[in-house]
């Protein structure tokens, strides 16, 4: 495989997880739906919803490695982005914005009682249509990445999250995360690491 | 040399770079094993599925939202609230023996200072109360009926309906004052019914409809 063939791979790999090109809105769009949203107009709330769920969905899902309190979290996620446009300032972009709603939902939700409560998560879906051997490999590698994933601490498993699954730039993780750029890169190359070494250690 | 391979791996290298990157780890086996581990993570997290979420995520949401950010635009300073709670209508009873006298003492006053303007005041009960509003969902099989609306911030674990015959017909009895309140049925926690004697709907704008109360 040459240089060339591995930064196609690479970026293959990120374009893979932006929403299908239907589900894009423009900026334009957004802002109109952000200013009306602000004024209370609940079907320009829902086109927001409708834009950004999956994205938020995803990442939380990852972050706590649980698909059914990932839906009750996503709809807190947007129920504080509906009372907080008013502060939402339209230089940066809205979903860097959601996301970081989202990720700071789910450090409360790692950090809170109700996450100890639940004795056993149910991870990723994995994909039904799959016929029954290929849907066992999945799962056992889904399994193994997440239960790896799960091991790192939270700060660690937002910049895998965030860089590695959802494919974000560093600045805008920078904007969701609260981090410098620097600081960011030097995670990524520790959490890569652990990761690998949980992954060694995942039978 | 790990930032260089997290370079690669974040495709920040230009493809001269890239190249010789390679070619450097043909040389050095550290960074071959290096690069090799990073292309092993890599595929295992190309491996994970994406999760969907599910179909009625969407409305669940917005609903959430609209439900959440009503009962915080509800929510006022202390001040007003108090206000609120002095305004609100209630009953009022005014007894007449223990204030004979005090009464009697303000008439006297009252000749006394302005003999030529006499003014008697009568007394009387004032009584404003709440309007009932009885409440009926039959719904056999169900564990539990509870009713969210505008009275009661659209909470689901607030106000319930009872089945006291044991029939499945749910009724309760709302004491509320006069206005206009928008409501629904909760039927076991989690489906959201339509009242279906309400003689008044409103759309919530998301295809659903709202019973409204209106109580004059």
């Amino acid at each position: 495989m040459g240089a060339g063939e591995i930064m196609t791979s690479m970026t293959t790999r990120v374009a893979a997880v932006d929403e299908a090109p239907s589900q894009r809105a423009s900026r334009e769009d957004e802002e109109r739906w952000v200013e009306a949203a602000r004024a209370g107009d609940a079907t320009a709330f829902r086109r927001i919803v409708e834009a950004h769920h999956r994205a938020l969905y995803r990442m939380t899902v990852r972050m706590i490695g649980d698909a059914v309190e990932a839906e009750d979290l996503v709809q807190d996620s947007f129920a504080k982005a509906y009372v907080n446009l008013v502060r939402f300032d339209p230089s940066y972009r809205l979903s860097t914005w959601l996301h970081r709603i989202a990720l700071n939902t789910c450090r409360d939700y790692l950090k809170s009682s109700r996450r100890r409560e639940r004795a056993e998560p149910d991870r990723d879906r994995v994909d039904e249509r799959a016929p029954p051997d290929e849907q066992v490999a999945a799962w056992r590698t889904a399994e193994r990445v997440h239960a790896a994933l799960a091991r790192l601490k939270p700060s660690h498993r937002e910049v895998i999250v965030l860089k590695d699954l959802e494919g974000l730039s560093y600045p805008e993780i920078r904007e969701i995360v609260g981090s410098p750029i620097t600081a960011l890169k030097i995670r990524a190359i520790r959490a890569r690491a652990k990761l690998r070494q949980y992954l060694e250690a995942e039978p | 040399m790990k930032e260089r391979v997290r370079r690669w791996i974040d495709g920040e290298l230009s493809a001269s770079e890239a190249r010789e990157l390679l070619e450097d780890a043909e040389r050095d086996p550290a960074l071959a094993k290096e690069l090799a581990d990073a292309r092993s993570l890599s595929a295992s997290l190309s491996a994970l599925p994406a999760p969907e979420p599910p179909d009625d995520l969407v409305n669940r949401a917005v609903l959430r939202a609209v439900r959440h950010r009503a009962a915080i635009e509800a929510s006022t300073p202390e001040w007003k609230r108090w206000l609120a709670r002095v305004l609100e209508p209630r009953t009022i009873r005014v007894r007449v023996l223990p204030l004979a006298a005090l009464a009697l003492c303000a008439i006297a006053t009252a000749l006394w200072v302005a003999r030529d303007r006499v003014v008697v005041e009568t007394e009387r009960t004032v009584e404003i109360t709440d309007a009932a509003v009885r409440l009926v969902l039959p719904a056999e099989g169900a564990h539990t009926v509870a009713v969210a609306g505008d009275f009661n911030d659209w909470r689901t674990d607030e106000t319930f309906l009872e089945d006291p015959e044991g029939d499945g017909v749910f009724t309760a009895t709302l004491r509320l004052p006069p206005g206009s309140y928008a409501y629904m049925f909760v039927v076991d926690g989690e489906e959201w019914v339509t009242d279906p004697y309400a003689v008044n709907h409103r759309d919530d704008g998301f295809g659903n409809r709202n019973a409204v109360l209106r109580i004059d």
